[in-house]
């Protein structure tokens, strides 16, 4: 290393360190060293949380919601990038749900969907259900359709964006040269322009995955309560009026680091194995 | 008259934008032939090239390959590879699979296709490097494998847009011999090459094209384009050292810097053209046209003098041993055959 990487190690450091410290707070906070309710070193709430059905259903529930989310996103943006492309004006239509809150987002949502909502009241009208409650329940819903529905309409932009810029770099003279090398249009957009949008886009993809699973505003508005998606679990222990219960949100707070953690050396690993360096 | 194996481009015109960038062209390339396309940068080369491809569009003409009218038919649906200046190899696949693309899509069972990809790997001398990623290759290289993998799909047509231009010196004659290897095998393809370079398109094409305002201005075999341009634009651009006013008399004489010789064709002021070792300087002698050093300049084939004959800047050949001075006298010898003279007045003129 020399000097002239300094800087950039140090902005690394900057920008990892409030992930390090949280990391060994919540760490000795879990095992009642630190915080509120400390008592002295115990493994009593790291195991009453990691033995608990409601951990396991809540992170279970949260990765499924956020992994469809996550999936449904990646595929509409990839065939979005493809064809908005060259059109601008395609591209700033697709860009405009970036612009609003995710709160916002979920409100709206909550507007549509709710059993008093739009789509209920439409349904309704159109004589499809006998009275707005019979519309089919699509917020608080276990299988959280309106949360996933919400979580890909605020992520598409973001990986849209992304997935254009993957494009404009890499992928048009590749497709060129699929085509004339014989490959018709749709086998260069599986064999060439997908792979390339998912080499290009997957770290992005990881971070609106990661952002997904910690996401608290939408959860809060249009998820179900049995199961606790993973975020309000983290928000009730942490505001929990028993303060013994206080060290577990570390606990799931960990958990929740460590599997986007895992994600993430899962990633690098299948990146240095699929394209090893010069 | 159509072509029964090969590219012909008829009437071409190319547009640039919403204005027309190249005019009427009009090109035939024979299966096994290389032709070159030369031109100054912006010219419409690769535009051309992409249209013929079928990756741009024609604003009228036809594209015929082996006597099939592929004007409107898709890229993959011409028989034409197009590669590009940089091999654009397919990063997320290993070399063999790169080569085995153009058969894969073809519907050439996984293995077979692997097995030829196997052979062309072999004729570019990178069979051992069929497993690895396109990233772990040297530049060269990648361009050989880029070839193999173009040769795999059987193209009638070859487009090649500037194949060299990003390699050095060492990577770029590593690269043409692999083209050369390849494309002087049996029944290859038709072969249409864009460059800059005017050496390296008459060392590698049987003919060139120069392109020149919108058009294309020459088009023959590479001694006849630099030994005979038909235009002062072809001579400029081709790089012709010794350009000279002239004017041909009514009894058909040519004079210039260099004295007079017989040239039939119609009175009025013309260019007299020579290559630069066409003209040899001597020691003064007597019985030749004397000339002035200017300077000495080393080439990568000798050294070369720059004289001034009658107040015409010139590029000649020291014989062997002759100690230059400059402002010395010298003799320079020309043999009257060699000079070419273009029907055009001189700038200025």
């Amino acid at each position: 290393m020399s000097r002239r990487d300094l800087p950039g190690l140090l902005a690394a450091v900057v920008v990892a360190s409030p992930v390090l410290i949280g990391a060994v707070y919540s760490t000795l906070a879990a095992v009642g060293l630190v915080g509120v309710g400390a008592q002295g070193f115990t493994l009593e709430r790291v195991i009453d949380t990691l033995t608990s059905s409601e951990t396991w259903s809540g992170v279970a529930w949260t990765f499924a919601t956020a992994g469809a989310a996550t999936a449904v996103a990646v595929a509409a943006a990839f065939v979005l990038a493809v064809r908005v492309r060259d059109r601008r004006f395609g591209q700033v239509m697709a860009m405009l749900p970036m612009a609003v809150p995710h709160v916002a987002a979920a409100l709206a949502a909550l507007l549509m969907f709710g059993q008093s909502g739009l789509l209920s009241r439409l349904t309704y009208a159109l004589g499809l259900t006998t009275a707005p409650a019979d519309f089919q329940p699509l917020v608080y819903d276990r299988a959280g359709v309106s949360l996933v529905l919400t979580f890909v309409w605020k992520e598409l932009p973001y990986l849209t964006l992304t997935a254009m810029a993957v494009l404009l770099v890499d992928s048009r003279e590749l497709e060129e040269v699929a085509r004339t090398l014989g490959a018709t249009a749709r086998q260069t957009f599986w064999r060439v322009t997908w792979p390339q949008l998912w080499r290009g886009t997957a770290p992005a993809v990881i971070a609106a995955f990661a952002f997904l699973v910690g996401q608290y505003e939408m959860p809060a508005l249009l998820a179900p309560s049995n199961p606790t998606a993973l975020s309000i679990l983290i928000y009730e222990r942490a505001v929990d009026p028993n303060l013994l219960r206080r060290g577990e949100a570390h606990v799931l707070g960990l958990l929740a680091l460590s599997i986007s953690g895992l994600l993430v050396v899962a990633h690098q690993w299948w990146r240095a194995r699929a394209e090893p360096g010069p | 008259m159509t072509i029964r194996n090969g590219l012909e481009l008829s009437h071409a015109y190319v547009p640039f934008g919403e204005k027309t960038g190249l005019e009427d062209v009009n090109l035939q390339v024979a299966r096994g032939e290389r032709v070159a396309l030369l031109g100054p940068s912006g010219v419409g080369k690769t535009s051309l090239l992409r249209a013929i491809a079928g990756l741009g569009k024609l604003s009228s003409g036809t594209v015929r390959v082996d006597g099939r009218d592929v004007t409107a038919a898709p890229p993959e649906g011409r028989g034409i590879v197009y590669m590009h200046q940089s091999p654009s190899l397919f990063p997320h696949v290993s070399v063999l699979d790169n080569v085995a693309f153009p058969l894969e899509v073809r519907g050439v069972p996984r293995s077979a296709a692997r097995a030829a990809a196997t052979e062309l790997l072999e004729r570019v001398r990178l069979r051992s490097a069929a497993l690895r990623q396109p990233s772990t290759l040297s530049g060269g290289q990648r361009h050989r494998v880029a070839l193999a993998r173009a040769l795999a799909a059987d193209p009638a047509v070859l487009l090649l847009d500037e194949p060299f231009a990003s390699l050095d010196p060492g990577l770029r004659a590593e690269v043409r011999d692999a083209v050369v290897d390849l494309l002087e095998r049996g029944d290859g393809p038709a072969v249409l090459l864009v460059t800059h370079d005017v050496d390296e398109a008459a060392g590698l094409a049987d003919r060139l094209a120069v392109l020149l305002q919108a058009r294309i201005a020459q088009i023959g075999v590479p001694a006849e384009v630099l030994a005979c341009p038909r235009s002062l634009a072809v001579a400029r651009f081709v790089g012709l050292p010794n350009l000279m006013r002239g004017v041909r008399d009514r009894r058909a004489v040519v004079t210039c810097a260099l004295g007079a010789f017989d040239r039939p064709g119609p009175p009025g002021p013309v260019v007299v053209t020579a290559r630069g070792g066409a003209l040899r300087v001597r020691a003064r002698q007597g019985g030749a046209t004397i000339g002035t050093v200017r300077g000495l300049v080393d080439r990568v084939h000798g050294t070369a003098v720059r004289i001034d004959v009658d107040g015409e800047r010139l590029l000649a050949v020291p014989e062997l041993g002759l100690q230059l001075e400059v402002g010395a006298s010298v003799d320079v010898v020309v043999d009257p055959t060699s000079l070419h003279v273009i029907e055009e007045p001189a700038d200025g003129d």
